[in-house]
């Protein structure tokens, strides 16, 4: 295509009119020369003029070959069609309703799950580069299927000066929480960076600056940079706040800066306060003590497999030079952009599958109700095709109000995707390492565009060819047998397809019922019952000694008890509360050697934790209120694994070190078995059971616990025990304050979702293909009109009639019923890493599911047969 | 009438008759016409239904350019005229053509 090309089809576009004027005006000269030739050599004017116009040809046709040359035919009757297209949908109000619909929540589903799936495997960083930016993990030797944990600081400054595929690095602590003083106590997230944190993120602060090298030490002067929503909310975004101190955990820290907005590194999720990595505390020197993580910045050009190989190489000359220290962990990179997916990558799939299966659906039942639309509208697509409509012209036609439905379809199922986007937010059904953005970005738009293009084509293209075929081979006035039959035995496939989706839906949401069912019915081990418990932490210099600790909790416990009138009890960590009070310890038992210590779960509690709570000793007691010996409880789990078919009552045990340092932890030391009990789930139902050792509070306090009271109305006594604490001490806030019937619904938070969306969509499902069956019975009734009428004359009962409505129904059912099961097959695999106590062919859903949806036929399936039976015999067999 | 497959035949020699009867200077369309048909003296007749067309694609190919001018009637009509590529595109193919005749007239003689 040349310019002139070019130039003269623009033209032919924008001034359409004034092209087609000076073509006919030519045409017009042309007759007039002509004639005059002839008037000239002659004959009469008018005969003249007609033998001119004669000589000419056919006008129109004329006028069409040189618009085809013009070659904007298709885009200007592509306008002609959406026009014509909008005005007949406008006309078929409840066809266009269910299609756009329908279509929507198919294209709103899956544009909202495709907003997540790029969120967490293809996230929009808000760092310079955030491609060369890496997150460096430690993996253990031994187990690598284990999580890699994070690293020390020793060995980062070592790789860091070692390494030349880096440009710098740069390390954050894991989230810690601290109470920030002031008028109203509060417990926010602080993290601590190194000084060039933010110049390897390649982000700048919003006010202020970052931190000095100078700074990277403990002991005043104590500075810190606030959170941008922190800064907002609680300081009201105060511009003078540079020149101001906050109190975190008792101490005075001067703000230097303001974190820039949406900083969202995911491993750091929003942090309130930034601190700075104190590089000369004993933690800091410890290189066995894996209390950071590492960031880093790779040079240009350097790939993460050859920075891995020097990682790597440089950790086995440390290991050689600290072999206790290092041994047996290799160090391990992490692109930044695609860490985290794992959990995605379970649960991803099914929920993708269920939104393009209803997509699927509703592109069947479109498609089944507008192949149903084109043959009513059969007669006028003939005189169409008679007109001169090629078959192209006419699919195109066909297409484009197709097309016109999908636009409709995708502007409404933005909205849907928007709400979607809200809900998932909320309900958190994966894990994702970076924040869900509210807004869908331009990929997303793209991607909903392609769906509408997609479902077009998908739904469109059917009808259209089947339209445009019959118009080739039909009188006017004659439905044509053949057509209208091969017609209605692919509206049949159609609705086959359809149920066979809604019941393979149905029997998922049926499993998901049952296992949450399941998991609500699961023995936590404890009762739950108007129990209510409240975090606090105790920071600060107060109470840096054991004995200071003690101390508070005893006053707190008497206050809460002279209160409540009941028992109040303390515990390091409360079950199903996921906070992080104590993290698990290494163990092992007295006299056997270190290879068989292992991991357990670890917990200070005092003496009226397991009675207040309801927990079942199965061996032994509990702590005495003043425990002399230095004394142990077990679990079931620990007592089995150690212990299987013996009574461990007597034995002795140790505690070796935290696995991970964050605060003070229990001290070691042999411990007696006192008791046994029975399991209680900590992580809440779906988590197995792990192995967990309890030693009494008044021995071992901690700063870090969940005060617990056992309370008719939960809500009045978490303010007074707010109250309490508050009077105790104002810098202490009580925070995270549920009750034990929150924490288990939270903790079903995740199934909880997974049912509701499952549910939406199979109840979308039902009824659609219900929309349908009634559809296509309907139809099907009127085509066979006259047929019924003569089966009648000859001596067919009405019932009969019925009877030959509702087995057509059946065979299209129970074609469908097939198609489902083998579907509900497929997805029921798919979905058994979200199901819990029930296998994907449960016999009971499956029977459940295939009554609803033959209920839902049934109704369907109703009303036409009534319809057919009651037919008067002599005016049908004289209807068309 | 089957004016497609005359079309066809034509489209290649219409286009160079065309070309070459806008060579001397600028006409509109029933001009060219009748001025084809009188230098061929009546033996070429062209087809009305083929001609314009032809001017268009012409005109899109760029060989052609249309201005606007004064016809005989007095009124105004469309003019087209031979546009510099549209001039090399004559040689080559009066070229082609004359290569094409003498060929045809050699196999013709040869029997």
């Amino acid at each position: 295509m040349n310019r002139s090309d070019f130039l003269l089809r623009a033209r032919a576009i924008l001034s359409r009119n004034r092209v087609e004027q000076e073509l006919d005006d030519e045409i017009t000269a042309h007759i007039e020369l002509q004639a005059r030739k002839h008037t000239a050599a002659g004959m009469a004017r008018d005969e003249a003029r007609r033998l001119a116009r004669m000589e000419f040809g056919g006008i129109e046709s004329f006028r069409e070959d040189c618009r085809d040359i013009r070659g904007t035919q298709l885009f200007e009757s592509f306008f002609q069609d959406l026009r014509y297209g909008f005005r007949l949908l406008r006309k078929s109000p409840y066809f266009t309703a269910t299609a756009v619909v329908a279509l929507a929540l198919g294209i709103g589903a899956n544009t909202a799950l495709y907003h997540c799936f790029l969120n967490v495997f293809a996230p929009r960083l808000p760092f310079a580069d955030p491609d060369r930016l890496v997150i460096l993990w430690l993996k253990n030797q031994q187990k690598p299927n284990y999580a890699a944990v994070q690293i020390s600081i020793p060995d980062l400054l070592d790789w860091r000066a070692r390494s030349h595929s880096f440009s710098d690095m740069a390390a954050t602590t894991w989230t810690e929480n601290m109470n920030l003083g002031g008028d109203q106590a509060e417990r926010i997230r602080a993290f601590e960076i190194t000084s060039n944190m933010f110049r390897v993120l390649g982000i700048r602060p919003f006010l202020g600056r970052s931190f000095q090298p100078q700074e990277e030490k403990t002991g005043p002067p104590r500075v810190a940079i606030l959170g941008y929503g922190l800064w907002q909310k609680r300081f009201a975004a105060d511009p003078s706040i540079l020149q101001k101190t906050i109190t975190l955990d008792g101490q005075s820290y001067a703000v230097i800066g303001v974190m820039p907005r949406g900083f969202d590194a995911g491993i750091l999720p929003n942090p309130d306060v930034l601190l700075p990595l104190k590089l000369d505390s004993p933690l800091a020197l410890d290189r066995s003590s894996h209390a950071i993580l590492g960031y880093g910045r790779l040079r240009n050009g350097v790939s993460v497999a050859t920075a891995n190989r020097e990682l790597q190489s440089i950790a086995r000359q440390l290991t050689a030079e600290y072999p206790e220290a290092d041994a047996g962990w290799m160090p391990n990179i992490e692109k930044m952009a695609g860490s985290g997916t794992k959990d995605a990558k379970e649960k991803l799939p099914f929920f993708v599958g269920v939104a393009v299966l209803l997509l699927l659906l509703a592109c069947a039942n479109s498609a089944s109700l507008a192949l149903a639309r084109y043959m009513a509208r059969h007669s006028e697509i003939i005189v169409r095709s008679a007109l001169g409509a090629t078959r192209r012209r006419i699919v195109q036609q066909i297409l484009a109000e197709c097309l016109l439905l999908s636009l409709g379809a995708g502007i409404v199922g933005i909205a849907i995707a928007l709400g979607g986007i809200h809900l998932i937010q909320v309900y958190d059904p994966f894990y994702a390492p970076f924040t869900l953005p509210s807004i869908p970005d331009a990929r997303v738009l793209t991607f909903c565009a392609a769906l509408i293009a997609g479902t077009t084509v998908l739904f469109g293209l059917t009808p259209a060819f089947v339209a445009s075929h019959s118009a080739q081979s039909a009188h006017v006035n004659e439905a044509n047998p053949r057509s209208a039959s091969s017609n209605g035995r692919l509206r049949s496939l159609l609705i086959v397809a359809e149920i066979g989706i809604a019941l393979a839906l149905l029997i998922a949401t049926g499993l998901m019922i049952r296992s949450i069912y399941r998991l609500y019915s699961v023995d936590l081990g404890f009762n739950p019952d108007h129990l209510l418990e409240g975090e606090l932490v105790l920071k600060g210099p107060r109470y840096a000694s054991a004995s200071a600790q003690r101390d508070f909790f005893d006053r707190l416990v008497q206050r809460v008890e002279a209160h409540s009138g009941s028992a109040a009890a303390v515990t390091s960590y409360f079950p199903l509360s996921q906070s992080y009070g104590t993290g698990g310890y290494f163990f092992k038992v007295e006299g056997q050697p270190l290879e068989t210590a292992s991991m357990t779960g670890a917990d200070a509690v005092t003496h009226n934790f397991f009675s207040l709570l309801g927990i079942r000793f199965l061996r032994g007691r509990s702590f005495d209120k003043h425990e002399t010996r230095s004394a142990a409880i077990i679990n079931q789990t620990l007592a089995d694994r150690y212990w299987p078919n013996q009574n461990p009552l007597g034995k002795r045990v140790i505690l070796l070190r935290a696995m991970q340092t964050e605060l003070d932890g229990l001290s070691s030391g042999p411990r007696e078995i006192i008791g046994v009990i029975k399991d209680v789930s900590e992580y809440g139902a779906r988590m197995p059971k792990f192995p967990w050792i309890y030693v009494p509070f008044e021995q071992n306090p901690v700063p870090w616990v969940s005060v617990v009271i056992r309370a008719p109305d939960p809500i009045a006594a978490s303010t007074w025990l707010r109250d309490d604490v508050h009077k105790l001490d104002p810098d202490i806030p009580l925070f995270r304050n549920h009750t034990a019937q929150e924490l288990i619904r939270e903790s079903l938070k995740q199934s909880n979702f997974q049912l509701l969306t499952i549910a939406l969509f199979s109840a979308a499902a039902l009824l659609l293909s219900s929309i349908g069956i009634f559809s296509v019975l309907a139809h099907s009734v009127h085509r066979r009109w006259r047929e019924f009428g003569i089966r009648m004359a000859l001596g067919a009962t009405p019932e009969q009639i019925r009877n030959l409505v509702y087995a057509n129904g059946l065979a299209v059912a129970a074609c469908g019923f097939v198609l489902g099961l083998a579907l509900s097959a497929v997805l029921g695999r798919a979905m058994s890493s979200l199901l819990f106590g029930v296998r994907p062919w449960d016999a009971e859903s499956i029977a459940l599911a295939l009554l609803a949806v033959s209920a839902a036929i049934a109704v369907a399936t109703y009303l036409p047969a009534r319809r057919a039976s009651r037919l008067d015999p002599t005016r049908a067999i004289y209807t068309e | 009438m089957n004016s497609s497959s005359r079309l066809d035949l034509l489209q290649g020699t219409l286009d160079l008759l065309i070309l070459r009867t806008l060579q001397t200077g600028p006409l509109h369309g029933w001009a060219i016409s009748e001025r084809i048909q009188q230098i061929s003296e009546d033996v070429l007749q062209v087809n009305q239904g083929s001609l314009y067309p032809a001017l268009h694609r012409l005109e899109h190919q760029g060989w052609i350019k249309a201005e606007t001018g004064i016809s005989e009637l007095g009124r105004r009509a469309r003019f087209y005229r031979l546009t510099a590529t549209g001039r090399k595109q004559l040689e080559r193919e009066a070229d082609n053509w004359a290569r094409l005749a003498a060929a045809i007239g050699r196999v013709l003689e040869m029997a």
